[in-house]
């Protein structure tokens, strides 16, 4: 029989005395238990306490401890009053026997955990932070600032050791060229074109001082030939020098370089052409199809000379243009046209029968006597001695070749010949000439007379041909010189490669004219049938004034060139 | 007072509402006129920063960018006359426009290069400040249906109440239903810890308890020495725990997704100055 | 031998008589209970701060006394008494007083006597403190005051009573000891809110071990035995603290042959100007006369001293008064002003003289010119107004200037606002060249609870005015007899009904004090349709069109006082002045039309419609009825950003005056703990230096200049928004946008609060003050980034809930 007494928590142990007999008292949580000690440092079963004569021996169970925390022991004697042990927070302690061993138990501290602490656990964890933003940001800043500036910065030519324009970088590994390549390229805005592509991370090449836009100083290095717009001296305002190449010309905007050629840039100047070049004879014109005034095709003026005087297709209409050309050769289309054997030859191969493209095919070769008049001009003056011609281009020559043929004639003995027959007449026009016979076979009237004859008709077919002039001998006839230009419109680039798949009819009434040969040069008529300005008319195409004119001209003084 | 002056049109309005949308219809406008200056504007080649449209769009831009940027001081200038609610009306719906004009101002071009990414960064910051809009305008009615008229501190408080009960219940069952439950009850760390904001810690204090109530009921078909009466008070107290923790955690993610959206909008905002910094000085240093 | 003078007790005022008798030669004795000087003071707890209020009022005599430490101050005291050479005698306690003037014996508790001719009793309140009185009791175990907490560690203490003395010694040693409080009552209701909330939690959370219902009967060998419901219990201890109050030593006054006006404990004995009581020869200084500042005593021992010695002594108040009546009587003397005040001011007609001078001191006179301006309508000053000369003006009805009640000298204006503490319903000038004594709300309070008379003058005047107002529809105030005799004061407690649906319609009722809610039972659920605040009219619908019974409940949210007028006299009244019905048909028609608009608000509103009355019944709870300003969260927008309580601190020092977690919430609105500026201030009520005051402007605010950290407040306010902070160091000081962008320094934690459990002298009570520092727009909204912030008067937020939310 033990006698136990239980206090309130922090209480002393004032409870009722409850009696516990039978040899083992368990104590622990459970209901089995006869001391039921509630709280969760005791176990469900933790100990047996038997009587041993005044006090009593407390066993643990298995894995379960007396005593104090930190002094932890599997059993406890408790002989004399005083004596005391643990139980979790439970102090037992032996009191003075009162019909029996007395244990009194009390427990120590207030509750386990208290709520107040529990509840600021909670809050804690069920709080909510935002996370360290500062942190993040000055890293993505810094990781920013190294990739995207320190990188290409330092890698920037010029400013690396790198070297300062292509040439140099070729040199360099390729490996490095590469990556410097994508790191500067960090700093680049767009695709370089492919003309500048060889610059590679060269920068410097055209952004030659920083935060200075590029000047065209940096493009003219390379772009030695590029000419002027207009005269500087004539037209000051169209000066182009110390403009930007970059007004007209964008780079880092794709692999084509891209140029501005809209008719409005132009415009802007020639819509009042006075104003910028006074002493011009350029006419005002905004837009191709609306206002551009008719061609003005450059005539020979002086065929020695090669000088052009350029007249407006206003100005003469037809057949009459070619009065105003010297070129010192006469020509037309149409008489060629009607004869058989042309017909013929040109079922063969047509215009070209003349006309032969000249490589490129933006013009055609010039054409030649050898090559185009000669299978009929034969310039033959003895029917029965077809090998001996006149020098075609060598008009000197003709009295001695004609004189030395007679001069032959006669060695070999001949003493009288037959007339010559229509040998020098174009068809239908009767021999004047009389038969040279016998002693005079070689007289020097004959000669004479058969070189006039010769020039009148066979030379002057083409040519214009000049009589001896006063005191001349007899037989020094002259022709002028004769000089084709490859331009007729000199100041348009027209290609006929580019308008080689529709036939040379369609611009040139070759058929029809009965005129000369710049009597089938097409007017601005003929273009507007296809062409109109920028934007268009509906059906045609939009052609801006670069289409067909050139902004740097070369036949003017060089850009880079100063001027005076 | 001043407070009390004010019209009660403009009590508890949503800052989207600000003057019934004013600034929305501001941008708006904003918008328009950029887009119409895109297209009749037109620079020679692509359009491009470089043109003149180019310019005037990244100067707007910039400036915008600016400003809303100056949101993050604004925010903690406290004690001026003019109310916050005006200032992020605007910063929402500016927010909205300047992302239109940047995408003008580079002509829709991307490359790999600083100015892109500029652009990419000032596109993600819009990003995230949509999100954060459409948390702030959809969360708070959930997250007060959610917490039915309890705050965090009366919540955690029960929390406490309902735990400690759960303890002293348990404390007449065996050794592992009151280990069980003293780890079902007993809170464990901090918030703000990655691994909890992928609410792993949501799942586990659920298991937890689901557990733990399993256990307690099994205990009477176990046929351990338990009555229902023991049993039924345990179970019961464990539920509520279990439904105040739900509460609480689903409380934490509401607020997590009010706040988390800025850990990428805040660091966003930085580095796009950074960059647009760089852009604006790479473009003149090679111009 | 006889001696000239006796002085019972060596407080601050029984000591000052004594080192001024002794400057003087008078033959005097000082009669001190215990063993050393000034018991009450030395029992303050070491090195509590002694405050020297009030500041303005000088110091007589020759008793040393500044702001400093307990110990400071009773070295000084101790000093100047031995330098001087005062007669003092040591454990003598004064058990009986005998004889009149020339020829008093006093008996002393060793049964010796001491013979005088005139006495000062200066014994105080605190003077015997109730003892423990059990067997067993040892002084070594025993204490009745707490000198030091952080002396005592890890010991068992036993606490004794449950009042504010012992919760706060509890509380401030449970920290650090296991802490046992034995409390006769069942719970700790006797002490005030705040102390009592503190406690119960540290009972709850098992820091405090609370028996209530409980006596303790004896003390065996370290154990305290005590009585509980559940039997007896014995509670181990080392140390037991009892703090049990002092017994006023009335009986022992009494027995002197003091009388004291009435049986209120709190009262005290009747002096003459001079402090004699009515026992000629027989003075009284200190608390015991009911001057509870140190300075205050010190100064009337003194005083009192002078007079018996024949010197000529002015009052210390005399420069203050002086300074007072300056502006007003310019050289005249302050007994001439008082005399006059006395004279035309009828309300101050019936007090003593020192009375009087105490009123005055918190007094000011107004000269005015014919037409100055008073006060306006809607400004929240609420002193009450005396026409002492001339007479001044009432504009009730801005839109009837024509009519203009007069208030003649000798009668009073401003009263509603005195006790309703709502902002001034009427606007006053100065009708004539005109006199006014200005008298403040603390003077006020002091006198209500001291001279009966006042407050029933004032609540007769009141009741005529606010019939007048309301009802009087520009007659003169003498026709309105019928109504005002028919009409009574009647208080309401809080929620209690004024007006019960389906009664029967027999009263009008005009609310003078406090708010209410009208409300309807519709099919089963109550329906609030309106919130009225102080001075509106209501229960008139019935005299219109005749119901027998009232259609609606008024329901009191707050302690409300209302004037019931019977329906009678109404009906006659009626019958006499048609044009008074125009006031009930416009009464009733605004109220018809708010419910229309309101109704018309539901149908038309997309969003489902807040359930009003709910709210309503959750701010009512709350106890929003007495707001003006409360600060309320609509949580269906609010992201829980903190931004307010950020913008508090960083506008107030680093000390937030809200806190939204704490607050609390119901149909999705968020009353955050935050100061409501109620229309009477609890607050306001026990401040001992009225360091808090109300601003015209109407925001409730602590001064902290004045503020002593008495606590009183923090205790005071149902709603513990006030709390205890550490002022001054900013924690924002020297940071700046850049620090506090670039490296967080400066960057407020949200919920950083100053709290009120620690003691610590130099804490401040800090409240909500409506940003009257930075503008006067309350940081909190401004500062919310959602607009789901509002500062309002309560009668705006629910016409907003009924009609306004449309415009969201």
């Amino acid at each position: 029989m033990i006698f136990v007494r239980v206090g309130k928590p922090g209480a002393a142990a004032d409870g009722p005395v409850q009696s516990m007999d039978g040899e083992e008292v368990r104590i622990g949580r459970g209901k089995g238990c006869a001391l039921r000690l509630m709280h969760p440092d005791v176990r469900f079963v933790h100990a047996t306490m038997r009587e041993a004569g005044r006090g009593v021996v407390i066993d643990a169970e298995p894995g379960a401890v007396l005593g104090r925390a930190g002094a932890p022991v599997q059993s406890a004697v408790l002989a004399r009053p005083g004596d005391e042990t643990w139980i979790g927070p439970f102090r037992l302690t032996l009191a003075e026997p009162a019909g029996g061993a007395t244990l009194d138990v009390t427990q120590e501290g207030a509750a386990a955990e208290d709520e107040a602490a529990l509840a600021r656990r909670a809050f804690a964890m069920f709080d909510s932070r935002l996370p360290n933003v500062r942190l993040w940001g000055f890293l993505s800043v810094c990781a920013i600032l190294l990739v995207f500036f320190a990188a290409p910065l330092s890698l920037h030519p010029g400013r690396a050791g790198i070297g300062r324009n292509a040439a140099d970088a070729s040199v360099a590994p390729s490996l490095l060229r590469s990556t410097q390549l994508r790191v500067v390229g960090l700093w680049n805005v767009g695709v370089v074109s492919d003309a500048h592509a060889s610059f590679g991370a060269n920068c410097a090449h055209c952004h030659q001082t920083p935060f200075i836009p590029t000047t065209s100083r940096a493009c003219l290095t390379c772009h030695v030939q590029t000419g002027q717009h207009a005269d500087p001296v004539r037209a000051p305002k169209a000066d182009i020098s110390g403009q930007r190449c970059e007004t007209c010309h964008h780079e880092h905007k794709g692999a084509v370089m891209g140029t501005a050629d809209r008719q409005s840039d132009c415009a802007a100047c020639h819509r009042n052409i006075k104003s910028y070049a006074p002493s011009t004879t350029l006419r005002n014109v905004v837009d191709f199809g609306r206002d551009h005034p008719q061609f003005r095709p450059a005539l020979v003026q002086d065929a020695a000379l090669h000088m052009t005087k350029r007249y407006a297709f206003a100005d003469v209409q037809g057949p009459d243009i070619d009065a105003l050309d010297h070129s010192n050769v006469k020509f037309t289309h149409a008489t060629h046209l009607k004869l058989e054997k042309v017909k013929a030859d040109m079922k063969a191969d047509g215009c070209g029968l003349c006309h032969v493209a000249a490589p490129g095919g933006v013009t055609f070769k010039p054409v030649s006597f050898e090559t185009s008049c000669l299978s009929c001009h034969t310039l033959q003056f003895e029917p029965n001695h077809p090998e001996w011609r006149l020098p075609h281009g060598h008009p000197e020559e003709v009295v001695s070749r004609v004189s030395g043929f007679y001069a032959q004639a006669a060695l070999a003995g001949e003493t009288a010949m037959d007339p010559p027959t229509d040998l020098f007449a174009r068809p239908g026009v009767p021999r004047k000439l009389p038969a040279p016979t016998g002693q005079n076979l070689v007289s020097l009237e004959v000669a004479q007379a058969m070189v006039s004859s010769i020039a009148r008709s066979s030379c002057g077919e083409c040519h214009t041909v000049l009589p001896p002039e006063a005191g001349q001998p007899a037989t020094a006839w002259t022709i002028p010189q004769v000089w084709l230009p490859d331009r007729y419109l000199p100041s348009a680039r027209f290609s006929h490669a580019a308008h080689a798949t529709s036939t040379c009819q369609t611009c040139h009434a070759a058929n029809t004219s009965d005129g000369g040969p710049l009597a089938l040069l097409p007017g601005i008529a003929t273009c507007r049938t296809c062409h109109a300005g920028e934007g268009g008319a509906p059906q045609r195409v939009s052609s801006t004034c670069v289409l067909c004119h050139v902004f740097h001209d070369d036949r003017l003084p060089l850009w880079n060139k100063p001027h005076e | 007072m001043p407070a009390s002056l004010e019209s009660t049109a403009t009590i508890h309005r949503s800052f989207l509402f600000w003057g019934g949308g004013f600034y929305a219809r501001v941008s708006a406008v904003l918008c328009v006129a950029c887009v119409v200056l895109y297209w009749l504007v037109r620079p020679p080649g692509p359009p491009n920063g470089g043109s003149f449209t180019g310019y005037t769009l990244g100067t707007l831009a910039l400036g915008l960018v600016l400003w809303l940027g100056w949101f993050g001081l604004r925010r903690r200038r406290y004690g001026g006359g003019e109310r916050l609610d005006e200032v992020l009306s605007a910063h929402v719906y500016l927010g909205l426009a300047v992302a239109l004009v940047a995408l003008l101002h580079c002509g829709f071009r991307v490359h790999c290069n600083v100015h892109s990414l500029a652009l990419l960064l000032l596109l993600g910051v819009v990003g995230s400040g949509i999100f954060g809009a459409a948390a702030f305008w959809s969360i708070p009615p959930r997250m007060t249906g959610n917490r039915a008229g309890m705050t965090l501190g009366t919540m955690s408080a029960e929390l406490a109440t309902i735990a400690l009960r759960c303890r002293a219940l348990s404390l007449s069952f065996p050794d592992d239903i009151v280990t069980l439950v003293a780890r079902t009850t007993s809170p464990g760390g901090e918030a703000g810890r990655l691994g909890d904001m992928l609410g792993g810690r949501r799942n586990r204090l659920r298991q937890l308890n689901l557990a733990a109530i399993a256990q307690v009921q099994d205990e009477l078909l176990r046929g351990r020495d338990v009555t229902p009466a023991e049993v039924l008070p345990l179970v019961q107290s464990l539920t509520q725990h279990l439904t105040l923790v739900e509460r609480l955690t689903s409380d934490q993610r509401y607020r997590r997704m009010l706040l988390l959206w800025r850990a990428i909008h805040v660091p966003m905002t930085v580095a796009l100055l950074a960059a647009l910094a760089i852009h604006v000085l790479v473009v003149f240093y090679d111009w | 031998m006889t001696f000239k003078l006796a002085i019972i007790g060596s407080g601050p005022g029984g000591l000052s008589a004594a080192v001024t008798a002794a400057r003087l030669g008078v033959d005097h004795v000082l009669l001190e209970r215990t063993a050393h000087l000034s018991d009450t003071i030395f029992k303050y707890q070491k090195r509590k701060k002694v405050m020297a209020h009030p500041m303005r009022l000088a110091k007589l005599g020759d008793l040393p006394f500044a702001e400093g430490s307990r110990e400071e101050v009773l070295g000084g005291w101790t000093a100047t008494a031995e330098r001087l050479g005062v007669n003092l005698r040591y454990n003598a306690e004064a058990t009986k007083i005998a004889g009149q003037a020339g020829g008093f014996v006093i008996t002393l508790g060793d049964g010796a006597t001491v013979e005088a001719e005139t006495v000062v009793l200066g014994i105080g309140v605190q003077g015997n403190l109730r003892r423990l009185g059990i067997p067993g009791e040892d002084p070594t175990q025993v204490f009745y005051q707490l000198d030091d907490p952080d002396e005592l560690k890890g010991l068992r203490i036993i606490v004794v009573g449950a009042g504010d003395a012992g919760l706060e010694n509890a509380l401030a040693l449970c920290g650090t000891n296991t802490v046992t409080i034995i409390n006769r009552q069942s719970d700790f209701s006797r002490a005030k809110p705040g102390n009592m909330s503190d406690a119960e939690r540290a009972v709850r959370g098992g820091q405090i071990r609370a028996l209530h219902d409980s006596n303790s009967t004896r003390i065996e060998a370290g154990v305290l035995f005590v009585d509980t419901p559940t039997g007896e219990e014995r509670v181990p201890f080392d140390r037991i603290i009892a703090r049990l109050g002092a017994i006023p030593p009335r009986r022992f006054v009494e027995s002197c042959g003091i009388r004291f006006p009435n049986t209120d404990p709190a009262s005290v004995p009747e002096l003459s100007e001079t402090y004699e009581s009515n026992v000629p020869g027989l003075y009284i200084v200190g608390a015991l006369g009911g001057y509870t500042l140190i300075k205050q005593a010190i100064n009337q021992g003194h005083e009192v001293v002078c007079r018996i010695a024949g010197q000529p002594c002015a009052p210390a108040d005399e420069p203050l008064l002086l300074q007072r009546f300056e502006k007003c009587f310019p050289g005249s003397s302050v007994n001439d002003v008082l005399a006059y005040v006395r004279r035309t001011v009828p309300l101050l007609a019936g007090l003593t003289t020192l009375q009087l001078r105490d009123t005055m001191l918190e007094c000011n006179l107004h000269r005015f010119a014919a037409g100055d301006l008073v006060f306006r309508r809607g400004d929240y000053t609420n002193s009450l107004w005396n026409v002492a000369e001339g007479a001044a003006a009432v504009e009730i009805d801005p839109q009837r200037p024509e009519l203009r009640p007069r208030v003649e000298a000798g009668s009073f204006f401003g009263e509603l606002g005195l006790r309703s503490g709502r902002r001034r319903t009427a606007t006053v000038w100065a009708a004539e060249p005109t006199v006014m004594v200005e008298i403040s709300v603390p003077a006020m309070r002091k006198l209500l609870s001291s001279v009966e008379s006042v407050g029933q003058e004032l609540d007769r005047v009141a009741v005529r005015r606010l019939i007048h107002t309301t009802l009087g529809a520009g007659r003169q105030i003498a026709e309105l007899d019928g109504l005002i005799a028919a009409a009574r004061l009647q208080k309401f407690k809080a929620l209690e009904p004024i007006i019960t649906e389906g009664d029967p319609v027999d009263a009008l009722y005009i609310l003078r004090s406090g708010s209410a809610t009208i409300s309807r039972l519709e099919n089963g659920r109550v329906n609030v349709l309106g919130f009225v605040g102080a001075g509106s009219l209501f229960g008139e619908r019935g005299f219109l069109d005749d119901d027998v019974r009232r259609a609606a409940t008024i329901r009191a949210t707050v302690a409300s006082e209302v004037v019931r007028i019977e329906g009678g006299a109404v009906r006659t009244a009626l019958a006499l002045m048609p044009e008074m019905t125009r006031i009930f048909t416009s009464a009733v028609q605004s109220q018809m039309e708010r419910s229309v608009r309101a109704t018309v608000a539901d149908v038309t509103r997309a969003a489902p419609v807040r359930n009003v009355s709910a709210i309503t019944d959750f701010l009512v709870a709350k106890g929003v009825g007495e707001a003006t300003n409360v600060f309320i969260i609509d949580e269906k927008i609010c992201t829980r950003c903190g931004n307010c309580e950020s913008a508090c601190a960083a506008t107030h020092g680093g000390i937030s005056r809200v806190s939204r977690e704490f607050g609390a919430s119901a149909e999705g609105f968020l009353l955050p703990l935050a100061c409501r500026h109620c229309e009477t201030p609890h607050c306001m009520s026990h401040c001992p230096v009225d360091a808090i005051s109300r601003m015209p402007s109407g925001e409730v605010i602590i001064d902290a200049g004045i503020c002593i950290g008495c606590k009183a407040c923090v205790n005071d306010c149902p709603y513990g928004v006030i709390s205890m902070a550490e002022l001054g160091g900013d924690p924002n000081a020297g940071t700046n946008w850049l620090t506090r962008m670039m490296a967080g320094i400066g960057v407020l934690p949200p919920n950083r609060r100053g709290d009120g459990h620690h003691e610590g002298s130099a804490k401040k009570a800090v409240k909500c003050d409506l940003c009257r520092n930075t503008g006067g727009v309350p940081a909190c909204v401004t500062a919310c980034p959602t607009g789901a912030a509002t500062r309002l008067d309560p009668e705006s937020f629910i016409t907003w809930l009924r009609e306004g939310q449309r415009a969201n």
